[in-house]
């Protein structure tokens, strides 16, 4: 796994998209090298404070950045991330979740070589996740190279391309899934059925150790080499690895649809795929949250459960 | 060159209506016409005679320095640090806009706004309308060394409040001609001033001897700072752009 000791570094590998899972500061420190960097390319920005002139509504706000960049009309990208709602909208008034579609709404009107892209999927609801990324999908089947900065991982794992995490000022890759991982339940002993069975999966807290019963779980992930179960849109840190978390929760429905990820499977609302390699499963929990599905899982999943 | 003219009237067009949209800058742009109703109502209303032209001549210098000062600084130098405020500067700046393109149209926003108010000043005060033309001339051209300073004070400026206190030398420096009648021995330096040689321009228009020899040392005056404000700028504006 390729590791980089600075931005500049990352930047100037010949690594394609980059997702990095990071602080405030790293994400300030990549921008201005990537915008050094490719100062003679067609560049793209989107920035978690950019908030527009307060006078401003959605529609001026595009209009005239469209005029700026002479690319896409501004009504196409209205209409790309659903925002054909909101087009009167002043941006003082806009919520967090419309001011991020149009913050990647005035990047897409430049048809960028290069994107620069601070928590593009951080306030979006599962509509807003979907545009952004089938957006993010097509301008990186046309070429553009994005770097994008984000909490937490997942979101990383959702987009094409190589995903690192920042720690003590390196950047460290992290492994892709290729699908080609046997799951661990298929070697494991058969649930015999009749005999009685506890499962609850531990969990810690700063106080206590936590024991969930698995029908509230409604994923587990791996980030930055600790492993967490999501109760109710809140990660709790696990003991357990991801072998053991999928050996354990395999009997009750639940799917390794990725390296890092172990889905509900009955929790999962919307099956989705943006391009050739990239899908994306969204549940129907608390925070709609979207879980990457590994392109050589995706036949796996539809061979046992049907779709 | 055409992406520039592009991005350059795209600016012009957004900062042109920021002129109506922002409250602040609305209410500097109406305050000196206000100012001239005021004064030239409640205060010139009874005079006659010399007493009159005297007032009637003080009216032509208040409408060219409120509206130079007034506006300069609020058109460029505290709408630029708003927009630092707020961010939108930034987001202007990562969609490829130079330095370069914002400070043109500022100044350029700045210096219609300013014709627009002065002929508005010169309605006003009740100035004979063939005269209008070559005010709002001088205004504007007189302008021009606040509104380069102004957008200079605009690149420094972090902030709305520290906005504020570099506004200070653009109000003192554009309403010193103003004050030069009240202190000794300042009134030869006054129209030497930067807007110094405007306003002996505009008291000579309103005398009615704009076009004799008379006016030729205020216009080189005004001329010089001019292009001193312009040198200053080129030198420093890059600079500064980088910097903050």
């Amino acid at each position: 796994m390729a590791e980089y000791a600075s931005p500049e570094e990352l930047v100037d590998s010949e690594q394609g998209s980059v997702h990095v899972e990071c602080g405030r500061d790293a994400s300030t420190a990549l921008l201005a090298v990537v915008r050094a960097r490719f100062r003679t390319r067609r560049l793209a920005f989107a920035v978690e404070t950019d908030r527009g002139s307060a006078v401003e509504t959605v529609t001026s706000h595009l209009r005239l950045y469209s005029r700026l960049a002479g690319g896409v009309h501004h009504e196409d990208a209205i209409a790309h991330f659903g925002l054909r709602d909101v087009a009167k909208l002043r941006l003082r008034d806009a919520s967090p979740a419309q001011m991020a579609l149009v913050n990647l709404a005035r990047a897409s009107l430049f048809e960028p070589e290069v994107c620069f892209l601070e928590r593009p999927l951080a306030d979006l609801d599962a509509e807003g996740r979907k545009a952004a990324l089938s957006w993010i999908a097509e301008r990186t089947e046309h070429g553009c190279r994005f770097f994008t900065t984000l909490e937490p991982m997942r979101e990383a794992l959702l987009m094409p391309g190589s995903v690192f995490w920042h720690e003590d000022g390196r950047f460290i890759e992290v492994e892709q899934d290729d699908g080609s991982e046997s799951g661990a339940d298929e070697d494991g002993p058969a649930f015999a059925g009749d005999e009685v069975s506890v499962c609850k999966i531990p969990a810690k807290t700063d106080t206590a150790t936590l024991l969930f019963d698995p029908r509230d779980i409604d994923f587990a992930e791996s980030m930055n080499k600790a492993n967490y179960v999501s109760v109710h849109g809140t990660l709790y840190p696990t003991p357990l690895t991801m072998d053991e978390l999928e050996a354990q929760l395999g009997r009750f429905g639940f799917f390794r649809c990725h390296r890092s990820f172990v889905v509900n499977v009955q929790r999962v609302a919307k099956v989705e795929r943006y391009t050739r390699n990239s899908f994306n499963l969204t549940l129907n929990d608390a925070a709609k949250t979207s879980v990457p599905l590994a392109k050589g899982r995706a036949d796996e999943m539809r061979e046992r459960y049907g779709f | 060159m055409e992406a520039t003219l592009r991005k350059t009237g795209a600016l012009l067009g957004k900062d042109l209506k920021d002129v109506a949209r922002n409250p602040t800058m609305l209410v500097c742009c109406l305050l000196p016409v206000g100012f001239m109703l005021f004064y030239e109502n409640a205060i010139g209303g009874g005079m006659e005679g010399e007493a009159a032209e005297a007032f009637s001549l003080l009216l032509v210098s208040f409408s060219l320095l409120f509206t130079s000062t007034m506006v300069a600084s609020m058109a460029t130098l505290t709408t630029i640090a708003e927009e630092k405020e707020k961010h939108t500067l930034r987001t202007l700046m990562l969609a490829n806009v130079s330095a370069e393109q914002m400070l043109a149209s500022r100044g350029l926003v700045a210096l219609a706004a300013i014709a627009v108010v002065d002929g508005a000043c010169y309605l006003v005060i009740g100035q004979p309308l063939e005269g209008l033309p070559a005010f709002v001339a001088i205004g504007v051209v007189g302008s021009v060394p606040l509104v380069l300073l102004s957008l200079l004070l605009g690149l420094v400026a972090r902030d709305q409040m520290s906005a504020g206190v570099l506004s200070m030398p653009v109000l003192i420096l554009g309403l010193a001609p103003v004050f030069a009648q009240m202190v000794d021995g300042f009134s030869e330096v006054a129209p030497f001033l930067p807007t110094g040689g405007m306003n002996e321009l505009g008291l000579l228009l309103a005398q009615g001897d704009l076009f004799t020899s008379d006016a030729l040392v205020p216009l080189a005056v005004t001329l010089a700072w001019v292009a001193v404000a312009a040198v200053a700028f080129a030198l420093l504006y890059r600079r500064l752009a980088r910097d903050n």
